[in-house]
């Protein structure tokens, strides 16, 4: 009775050629105290391009939201996965980048990054995000996209957590069911995954990463991270993006 | 352990590509005859040599082309593949005022069209090029260049040739205008598709560095 998890993050390739990091950053787990139902976590952030320190931005994001929920984990089992807790979750993750960024004499702009999170017990699910790339999620009815990527007039444009007006963009879906299936990423793999102008889950996507997840046993999920990794970085993908990207992936097994 | 996992897709979303649509105005009147004029065609072949080297760019990068004078559109907004560099001759006066509104028009109109049809695109881009002055009534587009900056709507770019008045294309465009060096349109067009290409694998930002306009123009 546990969530099979897989997440990685890789540097797309026009970042290779200029000899820029991955400012991608993500993570996914499941805390399984045995005293208590298991509590599966995701983070995704991606480094706006544009910002000096957006790789930063995105792991500080990553490490705040970490925190805030080792800090709440028993509220989170005991009282509702609400808009209130997603609120102060992105609220702990812009105190951190805040603080960051006044110690190092930057500004927050500096740190932009777009923030996605997954918080979910075996009876509730709480999406939370700001800015692009994707949730898609099955909580008993199908693959879906409950919130839309945000973007502005322009390809390259979108909402970051550093934004003055983060909290007030902040897109939130809450369910009272588990997530038998749910996928994270960034940008990099929007367009390969969704169909944009329905903004809909591209299903055959996603088809053969939950079927590998769905019979995978825990000794296969260090092999499963290396196998997605060598995925994202192979020429298919890279055909179709050169963007960082990252997918993280989860599969309730009974 | 069983190695024999097969983990990925190759069950990919049919997106369309987003667009980079870059508007060339450029001036062909009765002045550019000669040198300048075949410079500027061979300017416009090797944009389409350097784009055409860059498989991302093919496929994002728009390219339209209004002359001037008289105002005609050579060539609407197409791919960068579907692209042949037209071979212009020079003629006639320097209806600028009017090349600039049509222009603006077009860029307006294939923003509404990629609207229609779901393709998200990039801040378009206006490059206007001249070796003279207006010699129509230019005010009211330059009143439209600037709500255009201000709005977003477009990024303006002024080049003056030898023998360009300098003090009206300051006034019609925002950003400082460029004098270029000698006829070195070649040199204009490597930087103006790198500068393309660089937009168009932009990620999420708000603003794309460029690279300073090098070894083609001084301000």
């Amino acid at each position: 009775m546990t969530w099979r998890i897989v997440a990685a993050s890789a540097v797309g390739t026009s970042h290779t050629a200029t000899d820029t990091r991955c400012e991608d950053s993500c993570l996914a787990q499941v805390e399984t105290d045995p005293a208590k139902p298991p509590l599966l976590t995701i983070f995704v952030a991606d480094g706006a391009g544009s910002a000096a320190h957006g790789g930063t931005g995105a792991e500080l994001a990553i490490e705040a939201a970490t925190e805030f929920v080792g800090k709440h984990y028993v509220q989170a089992l005991e009282f509702a996965l609400n808009d209130h807790w997603a609120v102060e979750c992105v609220q702990a993750v812009r105190a951190k980048i805040y603080a960051e960024s006044a110690q190092q004499g930057a500004k927050a702009r500096d740190y932009a990054c777009t923030f996605l999170g997954v918080v979910a017990t075996p009876f509730a699910t709480l999406l939370m995000q700001i800015g692009d790339g994707g949730i898609v999620v099955d909580v008993g009815n199908g693959l879906k996209l409950p919130i839309t990527p945000m973007a502005g007039e322009y390809a390259n444009m979108t909402n970051f957590v550093t934004d003055e007006n983060a909290i007030d963009v902040l897109a939130v879906a809450t369910f009272s069911s588990r997530p038998e299936k749910i996928a994270v990423f960034s940008d990099g793999i929007q367009r390969l995954a969704l169909n944009m102008s329905t903004n809909t889950a591209h299903a055959p996507f996603f088809a053969p990463f939950f079927a590998v997840l769905a019979t995978a046993t825990a000794a296969q999920e260090d092999y499963l991270q290396a196998e997605l990794a060598r995925f994202l970085q192979s020429p298919t993908v890279n055909e179709r993006t050169d963007d960082d990207k990252t997918l993280a992936l989860a599969h309730w097994i009974d | 352990m069983t190695d024999q996992i097969s983990f990925g897709t190759t069950e990919f979303a049919d997106n369309p590509e987003p667009r980079c649509p870059c508007l060339l105005l450029l001036d062909v009147s009765g002045s550019m005859q000669g040198q300048p004029i075949t410079e500027l065609n061979a300017g416009l072949t090797t944009f389409k040599d350097e784009l055409a080297a860059d498989v991302l760019a093919m496929q994002r990068v728009e390219v339209g082309i209004v002359t001037f004078g008289p105002v005609q559109i050579v060539l609407p907004f197409q791919g960068a593949a579907a692209f042949y560099p037209p071979t212009l001759t020079a003629q006639g006066d320097t209806p600028m005022g009017a090349a600039i509104k049509q222009g603006l028009d077009l860029v307006r109109q294939r923003k509404d069209e990629y609207r229609a049809n779901g393709i998200s695109y990039y801040r378009p881009w206006v490059f206007l090029i001249t070796d003279g002055g207006p010699t129509d009534e230019w005010q009211t587009a330059a009143a439209a260049v600037r709500e255009g900056e201000v709005s977003k709507s477009f990024a303006f770019f002024a080049i003056g040739v030898q023998g360009a008045n300098m003090d009206t294309l300051k006034q019609i465009s925002v950003r400082e205008p460029l004098r270029l060096d000698g006829l070195r349109f070649r040199d204009l067009f490597s930087w103006l598709s790198s500068s393309l290409r660089s937009v168009s694998r932009s990620t999420p930002d708000t603003d794309v560095p460029l690279q300073p306009p090098q070894g083609w123009a001084s301000v």
